[in-house]
């Protein structure tokens, strides 16, 4: 008997349209293609990133799969470009993502800075308190947090995909979504460790 | 007083940015590391924020690690095919004829295989990811050797047709694939009853007559 397998419910195929919104907002401030082009691009694209899922080309990722995703879908535009005007615009990689990535052994080593050894038995808990403050979030902060910290994409690439007015209005929200998680957790943490 | 608290803030999120992207020198990050400790204030400060990356950055990699590790274990899949297909060769060496019989397979369903590109497809009424899904699907079937593992995933979808509308504009493709799919993996008899069911299905239609030329020469 087959294995039940759906394609709606496809971890990779949810992943595809989850990103679609972000992907077309992303290639239509950036390019001026119409909504056919973009979405046959995106189509191409969808069907790359299935290829080479499949083909486990995938295993040494050295960025996030939505940035990796986003780059697959820039180069199907640029070739679509190519093939359909005079000039192609030139790609800075540096205007996608921050010129340098967070380091996993940087978080921690800063970690490492500020928990002592006592904390370290309430590691569980104190995750689980973290993740259910990110999931209260609002989508606003929680899109903004994870293209930041875990696609890398700079401020004015959050600025492109969400549709805010530019990079600045990226950073003051940014940083009030910040703040405000700081201040939920201290108080959470305190209620729960005195 | 609030504002200057915030100026305060948002430079210390600055240096904690800086810090994690290795964008400090040695120097630096010794005196920020010395300030951390000796600050409650600025320590508490650092840990939330450091707290919420590595939230961020937990659940989004776990998410992403399901979705290719689920594919990882197709290459494992693929690995120990292709591990078979050694076996195939060493036993072909050693006089057993089961390779012959895949090409005979193969060459039997070469011509009626089509290439399916996301182009071809009308824009905007169906979801592109499925679509993508389900073209790849085809394309591997058309191009790997081994196709048990899409033949597994076009099943249900397949016995779907009937239920779900989702796929119904593909349903001629998905069952010639099927078709052709079963042909190379040596499981004529289901092939066959799918080609029957399309035929049937569709008739006076071409490809009702190309099912029943490729029946025809099954049965050959």
């Amino acid at each position: 008997m087959a294995k039940e397998v759906s394609l709606t419910n496809n971890d990779l195929n949810s992943f595809i349209s989850g990103e679609r919104g972000k992907v077309l907002s992303y290639l239509r401030k950036k390019y001026s293609l119409s909504d056919d082009d973009l979405n046959d691009i995106f189509q191409d694209a969808s069907m790359a990133l299935f290829m080479n899922v499949r083909n486990g080309k995938l295993t040494e990722l050295t960025s996030s799969l939505g940035t990796y995703f986003m780059r697959v879908c820039i180069n199907h535009t640029l070739k679509f470009l190519g093939k359909h005007t005079k000039s192609i615009p030139l790609f800075n990689e540096n205007q996608l993502t921050n010129p340098n990535s967070i380091r996993n052994d940087k978080i921690d080593e800063l970690w490492g800075v500020c928990v002592d050894t006592e904390e370290e038995d309430k590691q569980v808990r104190l995750e689980k308190l973290v993740n259910s403050i990110i999931a209260s979030m609002t989508d606003t902060c929680k899109n903004i947090l994870h293209g930041y910290y875990w696609n890398d994409f700079s401020t004015s690439t959050i600025a492109d995909i969400f549709n805010f007015s530019d990079a600045n209005s990226v950073k003051a929200q940014k940083y009030k979504c910040v703040k405000k998680f700081r201040e939920k957790y201290n108080e959470l943490k305190n209620k729960i460790y005195g | 007083m609030d504002k200057d608290n915030d100026i305060l803030q948002e430079a210390i999120d600055a240096r904690i940015d800086s810090f994690l992207r290795g964008e400090m020198t040695p120097d630096e990050e010794s005196g920020f590391k010395q300030e951390i400790q000796a600050d409650p204030e600025l320590r508490a400060q650092v840990k939330a924020t450091v707290a919420l990356i590595r939230g961020i950055r937990n659940q989004d990699a776990a998410q992403e690690r399901a979705i290719i590790a689920k594919y990882d274990n197709r290459r494992v899949r693929s690995l120990l095919q292709w591990a078979c297909s050694i076996a195939a060769v060493v036993a072909i060496f050693f006089g057993y004829t089961k390779d012959k019989r895949t090409n005979e397979l193969s060459s039997i369903v070469s011509p009626y295989y089509a290439e399916y590109c996301m182009r071809d497809i009308s824009r905007g009424d169906v979801d592109s990811a499925t679509v993508a899904h389900l073209f790849t699907l085809f394309n591997n079937i058309k191009e790997q050797r081994y196709v048990a593992q899409y033949i597994e995933e076009l099943e249900p979808i397949y016995a779907s047709l009937d239920k779900d509308f989702t796929y119904n504009v593909f349903a001629n493709d998905i069952a010639w694939n099927l078709a052709l799919a079963y042909i190379k993996n040596d499981q004529t008899d289901k092939a066959i009853s799918v080609l029957e069911k399309l035929a049937a299905d569709n008739p006076d239609m071409p490809i009702a007559a190309k099912a029943m030329a490729l029946i025809k020469k099954l049965q050959e």
